[in-house]
């Protein structure tokens, strides 16, 4: 059986990097992309320096990547970042900023990927949300409003794509120790773990089993869903 | 060739492709004439989406440009490039002038 292509986003460290070392350690072939070089290395692995904002050099990506790999069969909208700061003291460059990084650097992968994979008749692609989403948390405006975006976006897709076979769902992650949430005071992360129902910080495995679920080859109906950790209540 | 004559034939190419995978005969026989969008066309919005995405390979493959056909004026019948055979060959045409 031909080994499945995967294109992950956002690989060069934290859950990206992790995504690609399960999915390589699975025998797919991965491609992964960030702003700066990877360190890793595998036979299967091929990194693209890419910013996800930048339209044009994500279109040439996903057609390089169409004619190395022979066709796209999964995508992890991973890239991604945040920003914490009150509503009234966040500078309108960072809220430009988050926008097109989560919520612009998602639509164009999105899009240059359901192209080929609707010509295939199949495909499976994975947003990236948070649980600050449904919980509204103080403090990240911004990076909420980024992620609402790409929910909706999700939902939208899956009924534009459904039709083509191409499957379009999101993970919401509770915080899980990457760098992402390095910068973020230990009283905040406790506070939002109080109001998980399984009361701890998240693991990649966690977030890793339900890509799983959500890009086996076999799941053919489950669509424009969004996930939740930690038993969060979207 | 002209280039126009390279883009007639990318486009011409990719209609009868998908004329051919839709079972339409129109398409099939697709000329400048054709329509392509709206229900006299036959085709739905996701065989429009993939005949579009069939157009941008060809682009590549010959001009080995990296062109995105997207455009806000794509949903409108009237207005829409993507409405006839001829109007989807002049947007090529220029995308294709148009610096990256």
């Amino acid at each position: 059986m031909k080994a499945r292509s995967v294109v992950i986003t956002g690989t060069r460290k934290g859950l990206g990097r992790s995504l690609c070392e399960h999915y390589l350690a699975l025998g797919c072939t991965v491609d992964g992309c960030s702003r700066q070089e990877s360190t890793l290395r595998h036979e299967n692995y091929r990194h693209h320096l890419v910013d996800v904002t930048d339209e044009n050099a994500i279109v040439h990506m996903f057609r390089d990547i169409a004619r190395t790999r022979g066709g796209i069969d999964v995508l992890l909208n991973n890239a991604g970042i945040a920003a914490m700061n009150h509503v009234l003291l966040t500078p309108g460059e960072t809220a430009r900023r988050v926008m097109a990084t989560n919520f612009l650097g998602t639509f164009h992968c999105l899009r240059e990927a359901g192209k080929l994979m609707a010509r295939r008749g199949q495909g499976w692609i994975v947003n990236f949300s948070t649980v600050a989403v449904p919980l509204s948390l103080e403090g990240e405006a911004v990076y909420a409003a980024s992620k609402s975006a790409v929910e909706t976006l999700t939902r939208v897709a899956a009924r534009e794509l459904g039709g083509a076979g191409v499957m379009v769902n999101a993970v919401g992650p509770t915080p899980i120790d990457t760098d992402l949430i390095g910068v973020v005071p230990k009283a905040k992360i406790a506070s939002l773990v109080a109001r998980q129902a399984i009361k701890r910080t998240g693991e990649v495995a966690d977030l890793i089993r339900v890509v799983d679920f959500f890009i086996a080859p076999d799941n053919r109906f489950v669509t424009g869903q969004i996930i939740y950790l930690g038993g969060v209540d979207g | 060739m002209t280039p126009k004559e390279q883009i007639t034939e990318i486009v011409l190419r990719a209609v009868r492709a998908t004329g051919e995978s839709t079972n339409n005969d129109l398409l099939r026989q697709a000329t400048l004439e054709t329509r392509l969008y709206g229900e006299k066309s036959g085709l739905d919005s996701l065989n429009l989406v993939n005949l579009i995405a069939d157009v941008e390979l060809g682009v590549f493959e010959i001009f080995g440009r990296d062109v995105t056909l997207a455009d806000d004026a794509a949903a409108s019948e009237a207005r829409s490039p993507f409405r006839r055979v001829a109007t989807l060959i002049d947007y090529v045409e220029a995308r294709l002038a148009k610096p990256q």
